[in-house]
Order: C-alpha cells, then sequence, then structure tokens
C-alpha cells in the first residue's frame, strides 16, 4: 500500500488550481457545467477503463495505491478521470481568455 | 494492433461525432483548440512516462500496435486526448445552454 498515486493526483489537481488563479480564470457560474461535463466523461472512461484491465489491455501496480479497489478500479483511477479532464478545462479557460485579450488588443489598433 | 488500438480510434471517432452532433465547435483548427491540446499532451508525455517507468499501470504490449513515445504506447497518447475533447465538448455545451435560456 503506498499513497504516490493519490500524492501525485493531489499535486495534479493544486496545480490546475494554482494555474486558475495565477491567469485569473473565475469560475463563478461555471460549477455546473464543469460538474456536468466532468462526471458523464469520468462514467464512460471508468468503464472503458474497466474493460480495459478485464481484457488485459493494462494492469495496474496496486503496490503504489492504496489498494481499495471499486470492481477492478483502484479509486485514484477514478479520481484520475475526474481531476486530469479539470485540468483540461483549465487549459480551454487559459486559451479562451487569451483568444478574448487577442481579440481585444486588434480592436484597440483598429482604432487608433 | 489488437484491442488497445482498436477502441481508441473508436473513442476518437465518438468524439468526433460528439463534437458535430452537439455543434459544439471544439475540435477545430483554431489556437484555441491547438494550445490546449499541446499542453495537454505535453504534460501526458512527461507524467504517463514517468507513471508507468513508477509502475503505476503496466501496458500490455500485445494489444498495442508497439510504438512507443518513449516509454508509453502510442494508444495512450490518443486515449488521453479523446478524454480532453471529450470533457470539453460537454463543458462546451453546458456552457453554451447556460448562455441562450
Amino acid at each position: 500500500m503506498s499513497w504516490l498515486y493519490l500524492g501525485y493526483l493531489t499535486l495534479a489537481l493544486i496545480g490546475s488550481l494554482l494555474l486558475a488563479r495565477v491567469f485569473g480564470i473565475s469560475f463563478a457560474g461555471k460549477k455546473k457545467a464543469i460538474l456536468f461535463s466532468l462526471i458523464p466523461t469520468a462514467i464512460v472512461f471508468i468503464l472503458w477503463d474497466s474493460w480495459a484491465v478485464s481484457q488485459n489491455v493494462w494492469e495496474f501496480g496496486l503496490e503504489q495505491m492504496l489498494g481499495i479497489l471499486i470492481e477492478n478500479q483502484p479509486v485514484e483511477e477514478i479520481l484520475f478521470f475526474l481531476i486530469i479532464p479539470f485540468f483540461g478545462i483549465v487549459l480551454w479557460e487559459i486559451a479562451n481568455k487569451m483568444d478574448a485579450l487577442r481579440v481585444e488588443r486588434k480592436m484597440g489598433e483598429k482604432k487608433l | 494492433m489488437t484491442l488497445y488500438t482498436y477502441s481508441v480510434i473508436a473513442g476518437f471517432f465518438a468524439v468526433l461525432i460528439l463534437d458535430f452532433i452537439l455543434r459544439t465547435k471544439v475540435i477545430r483548427p483554431n489556437a484555441r483548440f491547438f494550445y490546449t491540446t499541446i499542453v495537454f499532451v505535453i504534460f501526458q508525455l512527461i507524467f504517463d512516462n514517468y507513471f508507468t517507468l513508477q509502475g503505476l499501470w503496466v501496458f500490455n504490449q500485445s494489444e498495442t500496435l508497439e510504438i512507443f513515445v518513449p516509454f508509453i504506447p502510442i494508444e495512450n497518447l490518443l486515449f488521453g486526448v479523446v478524454l480532453l475533447w471529450g470533457t470539453l465538448i460537454l463543458y462546451t455545451k453546458m456552457i453554451q445552454r447556460s448562455r441562450s435560456p
């Protein structure tokens, strides 16, 4: 039993939140959108992962994890499918913000 | 080329179709799409390789094309990208819905 995988995931979550903070990303009014995009995707990927494990496509190094399994899925793997896509949403929001800034700058140039 | 390869290709087409059906226009050749995907894949290359070396997961090579970048199967990169795009499509749909009641 090890906290390794859970530790990495915690760092990924903290990193994503810090990244959002640094780039001034606000999730006000977007919490529902975040939940309703993360949860269905996670369900599909957990089923996919579970199928892959049952077909011996990959296996887990359970000695690096808490060893708590739901069916054949370690709890960390389930959290992975929520935390990593959240990181993706943060990147997407940063990209959208960069786009908006670029449009603003262009409009500013036109005015000059 | 077997289960991992086929299932990840199916997943790839599934997100393309989802983007089309929901009219979310996430998968488009524009700056925000490339930026998000490229940064995500760079993180994936670093951490998935590191985790594979740490033994968090072990891939069965016979279910892949046996093309490794440099330690993870190429299918795994596409798996991550499908996870990213699928989430962004649903997220965009939810944001669109909240803006136009």
